[in-house]
């Protein structure tokens, strides 16, 4: 700028001549930095039209030599349009009488640079005008001040909505926990906001964040996901991205993080130079779905572990769930089962159906039990269950089918032994009332035959004294069959006591003291009985039978009671016996008895050869009271009482076969010690 | 009173042939509360010579042993009115020490063996009603009667 000798002369000023060119030609000039412009109307027309406001000022001293005031001499229209002031109302004026309000620092500003010829540049606020200024002040002669100025309240106004805008988004940022990132492709520098360090347990302080240290953090797995996306914004496919990744956190540990990015800024050839992105810690999250996901398999599990059918429907009866068993019994698998109406998934009975509706409808529990099915070509039972879902605002039901046909059947045994077991009760209480008067009616019968008989003195006595010859009324009461009834009364007598008697057998109480016995010797001294036996030799001509033995001599003792198994193996004699000679068509009769080891078992076997069991009766021949011989033969309960002895009282088993070659095979299964 | 060998042993061996008195018929009391039972045993009984006295209850039983008539056996039931025949037995042992015991039961109410155990007797004293051949319960207690003792009749 030039400096005028006046400031070195120090010459009082006096008011000049508005239209004094020498000092406004000198000041424009030096404006415009020195450039010549042609001509008056040069400096005229940038003064009217430059954009800043102008203003050239005369100080004005007080008797001190100090500012007090100052006067206007020249304003541009920009000026006018900054301050609104009329350039006709400034003209000539001081301040104080424009703007008589006007602060004290300005005429101490404007005094000094236009004494000392300094130039200030500074900012500042008019209050009466309501405005921000920026202003340039400085000197173009001593005791002159020039000013240009433009009005920055807009720019501070703005500066002051975005310091207010940022203050916003560093609370909001403090108050998310997301981080916040802004990358700068071009320079490779990234800016992280506290939290996002803080994330993985850095600090801004420990370095910055960059590009490279970025990718170094990412978890090896994750690379390639995250490329690709980058990958994909660069090349414009996409304007963003959203991606799940592992960072590694200071201490070691992978944090998960969710990551949404977005193109803020391309070059001109549209490659993304900004992307600024908000990335959440989610590493808690993603624990828990770990755990949720651990929990679901877990669950599925356990629902197929289920050796159940379990089935979900929903109202409409489709299916929702699908277990293991549902597959391997059905032979549908999950993925084609579900989402189907669920009677075409399976050959469910119907009842099922209806017990689903109900359950649905009345939202209780039903259930049927030992429902017969078909499959694979035997009968199977099993039990169904419906359960409606009636919590957490999940509607349908759950089918559970139970496959209990071992069960079914075990039952049924149980049962059979049941009806066995109780005849016991029923044999306590009847035995001892029976046998009273059974007492009464065979003790009676053998005091009539004892005084019928010659042999007796005193019955001859007594006749005599009766006048009557006992020769007499013997062959009386032989003609009139008398004697004939009183057997028959005493062997009916008899037979009445017998089944008494094996009717006891189940209510024996206690135990019997078993003690190790030889099968084989066990059998020689029942074969001896059975030669004895009334029933054996006469009914059933044992005599004719070839009874054939055949014994295995290593066959370890059995801890039995020996009366027991006898009375077992003289029932199974007597039944072979009488099968046949129930069909003389058998040439020649023979039982065989057989001993013999199986595995932890010793085995009796007796063997005829006559018609067999029919298949129809083998289920329930050792029933009690189940006979097939005609009435008068037998009491039926024969086998009904070696069964209980042999498998209750002995823990054994007994079955019956057919015999190859006809005939029938009982086998009579006794548990050998352990260690024999 | 022992009897002579010769009597003894021609008793057991001839049973239809009883009456012979050449020494004391035994004395034989049979306790049943049954009506038929008690009357057709006590028939045979006699038929076979014993003197036999027939009650009803465990306490007529024991009523007459203390009015002196010691039975070298009795023969009791177990089921009884009142006192039952374990109680006959127990006190009986105390009023007649020389008694031999047979019991004639429907039922024993337990294990014969365990019964006759508990009770003193041998388990072949017992037998279970209807007894088919009423001479093995009079051969039974002939053997069993041959116990000896200096207050035996």
């Amino acid at each position: 700028m030039a400096r005028d000798a006046s400031h070195e002369r120090g010459e009082e000023a006096k008011t000049p001549d508005p239209s004094s060119k020498g000092i406004f030609e000198e000041t424009v000039e030096g404006i415009a930095g020195g450039i010549a412009a042609e001509g008056e109307g040069a400096y005229r027309q940038l003064f009217d039209h430059m954009l800043d406001g102008f203003a050239l000022h005369e100080i004005i001293l007080d008797q001190d030599g100090m500012p007090q005031d100052y006067r206007f001499l020249a304003v541009n229209p920009a000026f006018e349009r900054l301050t609104g002031l009329r350039r006709e109302s400034l003209l000539g004026r001081t301040v104080k009488e424009v703007l008589p309000g006007t602060e004290r620092h300005w005429i101490d500003t404007y005094g000094r640079v236009a004494l000392t010829g300094e130039s200030v540049t500074f900012e500042n606020v008019s209050a009466e005008l309501g405005r921000y200024f920026e202003v340039t002040a400085y000197s173009p002669r001593r005791g002159f001040f020039a000013c240009i100025f433009a009005d920055v309240t807009a720019r501070r106004r703005a500066e002051e909505a975005l310091r207010i805008s940022e203050e916003r988004l560093r609370f909001a940022l403090e108050a998310t926990s997301d981080g916040l990132w802004d990358a700068d492709f071009s320079t490779g520098e990234v800016y992280w906001s506290p939290r996002a360090y803080a994330i993985l347990g850095y600090t801004p302080e420990e370095g910055p964040m960059t590009l490279n240290r970025w990718e170094e953090l990412l978890h090896p797995q994750d690379r390639k996901a995250a490329e690709e996306l980058v990958q994909s914004a660069f090349s414009g496919e996409s304007e963003g991205y959203t991606l799940e990744y592992r960072l590694a956190a200071r201490n070691g540990d992978w944090r998960w993080v969710m990551d949404r990015g977005k193109v803020v800024e391309r070059d001109p050839s549209g490659k993304p130079r900004r992307i600024v992105g908000a990335m959440a810690d989610i590493t808690e999250r993603k624990a828990l779905e770990e755990e949720r996901r651990v929990l679901e398999k877990y669950l599925q599990n356990v629902v197929d572990s289920m050796p159940s059918i379990l089935v979900g429907v929903d109202v409409q009866g489709r299916v929702t769930q699908w277990n293991a068993e549902a597959e391997r019994r059905t032979g549908l698998s999950r993925r084609h089962a579900l989402g189907r109406p669920v009677r075409e998934c399976g050959n469910f009975p119907e009842e099922t159906m209806a017990l689903l509706q109900e359950a649905i409808a009345l939202r209780s529990l039903q259930k049927a039990e030992r429902i017969s099915l078909e499959e694979g070509g035997e009968r199977r039972w099993s039990d169904v269950l419906v359960y409606p879902l009636v919590a957490n605002g999940v509607a349908g039901a759950v089918v559970r089918v139970d496959d209990v046909t071992e069960r079914t059947r075990m039952e049924e045994v149980m049962v059979q032994n049941e009806k066995m077991m109780s005849l016991g009760g029923l044999a306590a209480g009847m035995a001892h009332e029976i046998n009273n008067p059974l007492a009464g009616i065979l003790q009676g019968a053998q005091n009539i035959q004892r005084r019928l008989s010659p042999e007796m003195r005193k019955n001859v006595e007594v006749a005599e004294e009766c006048g009557v010859s006992l020769e007499a009324l013997r062959r009386y009461l032989e003609a009139r069959d008398i004697f004939a009834f009183l057997k028959d009364i005493r062997e009916a007598g008899e037979r009445a006591a017998d089944i008494v008697r094996h009717m006891l057998t189940f209510s024996r109480r206690g135990s019997m003291t078993k003690a190790p016995c030889a099968l084989k010797d066990l059998l020689d001294h029942t074969l001896k009985i059975a030669r004895a036996d009334f029933d054996l030799r006469v009914r059933y001509d044992f005599q004719k039978i070839l009874l054939e033995r055949e014994d295995d001599l290593h066959l370890p003792s059995v801890s039995c009671v020996a009366a027991e198994i006898e009375q077992v193996m003289l029932n199974l004699l007597r039944n072979a016996a009488q099968a046949l000679s129930a069909s003389p068509s058998t040439a020649f009769p023979r039982i065989r008895v057989v001993t013999r080891r199986e595995g932890d078992w010793a085995v009796v076997e007796v063997w005829d050869n006559g018609p067999g069991v029919p298949e129809e009766e083998k289920l329930r021949i050792f029933e009690p009271f189940f006979t097939t011989k005609k009435a008068g033969e037998g009491t039926g309960l024969g086998l009904s009482v070696s069964y209980f002895i042999v498998v209750s009282r002995h823990n054994g088993w007994m079955k019956v076969d057919d015999a190859p070659g006809g005939g029938a095979v009982f086998q009579v299964f006794l548990p050998l010690e352990r260690g024999d | 009173m022992m009897l002579p060998e010769g009597e003894r042993s021609f008793r057991s061996f001839c049973p239809w042939k009883g009456g012979i008195s050449v020494a004391e018929p035994w004395r034989v009391l049979v306790v049943e509360d049954d009506g038929t039972v008690g009357d057709t045993l006590a028939a045979f009984l006699e038929d076979e010579g014993f003197d036999v006295r027939l009650v009803r209850s465990g306490e007529e039983a024991l009523a007459i042993l203390r009015s002196g008539w010691i039975p070298r056996v009795g023969v009791v039931d177990l089921r009884l009115p009142g006192m039952d025949g374990r109680a006959v037995v127990e006190c009986a042992r105390v009023l007649a020490p020389s008694m031999h015991f047979l019991v004639h039961t429907g039922s024993p109410g337990g294990v014969v063996e365990d019964v006759a155990s508990s009770m003193g007797v041998d388990a072949k004293d017992i037998f279970i009603k209807p007894v088919r051949d009423l001479g093995l319960l009079v051969e039974r207690l002939r053997r069993s009667g041959e116990g000896v003792d200096e207050h035996g009749a």
